[in-house]
């Protein structure tokens, strides 16, 4: 499958090009315009990043977010919204609040991107914890297999709450490819079926140790067209070679 | 544009562990006497409702894996034993990055989460990484998978709440077919949590004593849990298949389905067209059926135009809403439905709401069952649909 466009989003690296030039800015929100005010309002971190990095990535390729397959990956979901909840748990008679609640989910963003762009198609969202980036690129590479054309990949995990992050912390990341099953104008080939035992490139360190850094030593890859290994660090010993292939 | 016919998978194996049993025949005798596994809920609510709960306690795991600790790893270890001869037969077979895992859930181990952070609210004492990873985390299930079989195939979870396992299934044979892998553990796996009953209490929609689908007098849903496991794979020869899937979503609303039910009369097409089916060659259909006012109403509308007068039956008066395990679990009793040639009663039905324009089966019924149709729907608008299968 073939790389046609790219998208990031970082507080701190706000855009493709500021990560590729590591040019950091003040930490800023996503703008996430394309929810409207009164959605994004009640948007998590994660849907918010989520869906700007959903809107560039179309609009870099001309893909339509209402037509085009997603597929959403995200290490933990939407963390800062379930801690919010086991909050309420343990106040006065326990009572939730049914918002928070509908948006716990870990599809809540794509459920939210899909009634707001009026895609009634195809939508998956996955986890597979460090692995999420390979298990992306594979539900990615079945599906343009059955189908061809398009499919919009996201990988994005949020600031992990007080209680979760005691020994673990990373900075909030999103990062969207459109992959294509033609190599017509794609920036990389990323072959997803072969294995490799050489050793893994260090992750960027600008996250910490941030689930989505795979897929934004992917965006670097690209960038400095060289090919990589993806080895994810704990859990399902995945070892999932990606050739890049100058198009 | 309607999916072309698709060849079916081989289900070789596959076990179960919902409300009413452990095992693939303690919940086959319960499911065709017509008797709910809904029991009142193993926690203190402040407000009263019925739960689908497993009836036995789940066995501990084994002690070098003791990190993975949960509710949610005990019932993936429980239902995974009687699949691990299958499975370890396909590892050998086509080797271990041959062999994916593709699972559905929707809480992971939130179960244990909430009562670390019981602790934490009290106390101020978190849990350290290892918990968030081991024990909370999605993937804690698929190291422990990985740990029990050796597979190293490509492994996922798929999470878009109540249709995460439906989905597991799409996924899984996409991987399949592409040539990804030739052999897939596949199911759902959902540990009963506090927290989702409060949830559907916020919204409404938890009935307070057992749920009635379909039903003049439903009055919303009981939340379960369970887990049912799969292995699936493309050049096996088993008497059980999986015949099609269809994947959609309403873009409507992200709690209520779409009032006449479009989203679900996509999936269902979808499905029947992967299958190569006519909408008559479907002898039972399987229905979210949760026993909201809404949901029932919508998915009757979608089967009437779909499939017609087919027989529907709800299954959820006897587990309750497995959340994300309900797809694989309910695809797992239409396998016993395919195997038993037994239609189980839709427990709670009576007396069916006339409003639907579908034939509820308010009585368990012998027959010839070749194909069956099922159903997920989720938050999100996200829905799936299934059509398993016997050989002739």
């Amino acid at each position: 499958m073939h790389v046609r466009a790219m998208a990031v989003w970082t507080p701190r690296f706000p855009s493709l090009e500021a990560w590729r030039t590591r040019t950091a800015s003040e930490p800023a929100a996503p703008a996430a315009s394309i929810l409207g005010a009164r959605a994004r309002g009640r948007a998590s971190m994660l849907t918010r990043m989520i869906s700007e990095v959903a809107t560039c990535a179309a609009e870099a390729s001309s893909v339509e977010l209402a037509r085009v397959p997603v597929i959403v990956g995200s290490a933990y979901g939407e963390m800062e919204t379930t801690a919010q909840l086991l909050s309420m748990m343990n106040e006065s008679d326990g009572a939730l609040s049914p918002a928070r609640f509908q948006s716990s989910v870990h599809n809540a963003a794509a459920g939210l991107l899909s009634i707001t762009t009026g895609n009634q198609g195809f939508s998956s969202c996955l986890a597979a914890g460090d692995a999420t980036t390979a298990a992306l690129l594979f539900e990615a590479e079945a599906w343009l297999a059955e189908h061809g054309g398009d499919v919009l990949v996201i990988m994005a995990d949020e600031r992990l709450p007080a209680f979760f992050s005691r020994n673990e912390a990373f900075e909030p990341a999103a990062v969207a490819l459109v992959l294509s099953a033609s190599a017509s104008g794609a920036l990389a080939t990323i072959d997803a079926s072969r294995r490799s035992d050489a050793a893994v490139r260090a992750h960027s360190a600008e996250l910490g140790e941030s689930p989505v850094a795979p897929m934004l030593d992917l965006i670097d890859a690209v960038h400095g067209r060289h090919d990589m290994v993806l080895v994810p660090a704990y859990g399902p010993a995945l070892a999932l070679a990606l050739r890049y292939e100058a198009a | 544009m309607a999916p072309r016919a698709q060849e079916p998978l081989s289900i070789a194996s596959y076990s179960l562990s919902c409300a009413l049993g452990m095992t693939r025949d303690a919940v086959a005798k319960r499911l065709f006497e017509g008797e709910s596994g809904l029991v009142p809920p193993p926690f203190t609510l402040p407000f009263t409702t019925l739960c689908g709960t497993l009836p036995e306690a789940l066995p501990p795991l084994p002690a070098t894996l003791a990190r993975f600790e949960a509710r949610q790893a005990r019932l993936a270890y429980a239902t995974l034993a009687p699949l691990l001869p299958a499975l370890q037969e396909r590892v050998a077979r086509y080797g271990r990055e041959r062999v994916a895992v593709v699972l559905g859930s929707s809480n992971a181990g939130l179960d244990t989460t909430e009562r670390s952070f019981g602790a934490y609210a009290k106390h101020g004492h978190a849990p350290d990484v290892a918990a968030l990873r081991d024990q909370h985390a999605y993937s804690a299930v698929l190291a422990l998978i990985e740990a029990l079989t050796g597979i190293a195939g490509p492994m996922l979870f798929v999470s878009t709440a109540c249709s995460s396992s439906g989905k597991a299934f799409a996924s899984a044979a996409r991987l399949l077919r592409s040539g990804l892998a030739d052999a897939a553990l596949v199911g759902g796996v959902d540990a009963l949590c506090e927290m989702t009953v409060r949830g559907f209490r916020s919204l409404g929609v938890l009935a307070e004593g057992a749920c009635r689908p379909f039903c003049r007098e439903r009055s919303g849903i009981n939340i379960g849990e369970g887990a049912a496991l799969f292995v699936l794979e493309r050049d096996g020869d088993s008497e059980l298949q999986l015949l099609g899937y269809g994947e959609g979503a309403d873009a409507h609303h992200m709690t209520a389905p779409h009032p006449q039910g479009e989203g679900a009369e996509r999936v269902m097409r979808d499905a029947l067209a992967r299958a190569g089916l006519e909408p008559s060659q479907i002898d039972l259909v399987n229905a979210h059926g949760t026993a909201t006012d809404q949901g029932d109403s919508s998915e009757a509308l979608a089967i009437a135009r779909v499939l017609g007068s087919a027989p529907v039956v709800s299954t959820k008066g006897y587990t309750g809403h497995a959340l994300g395990a309900a797809g694989a679990i309910e695809a797992a009793l239409c396998l016993l439905t395919l195997e038993h040639g037994v239609a189980p009663a839709s427990l709670g039905s009576a007396p069916v709401d006339a409003a639907l324009p579908i034939r509820v089966l308010e009585a368990s019924a012998r027959g010839a069952y070749r194909r069956v149709l099922s159903n997920s729907f989720a938050f999100g608008g996200s829905n799936v649909s299934l059509v398993l299968g016997r050989r002739t």
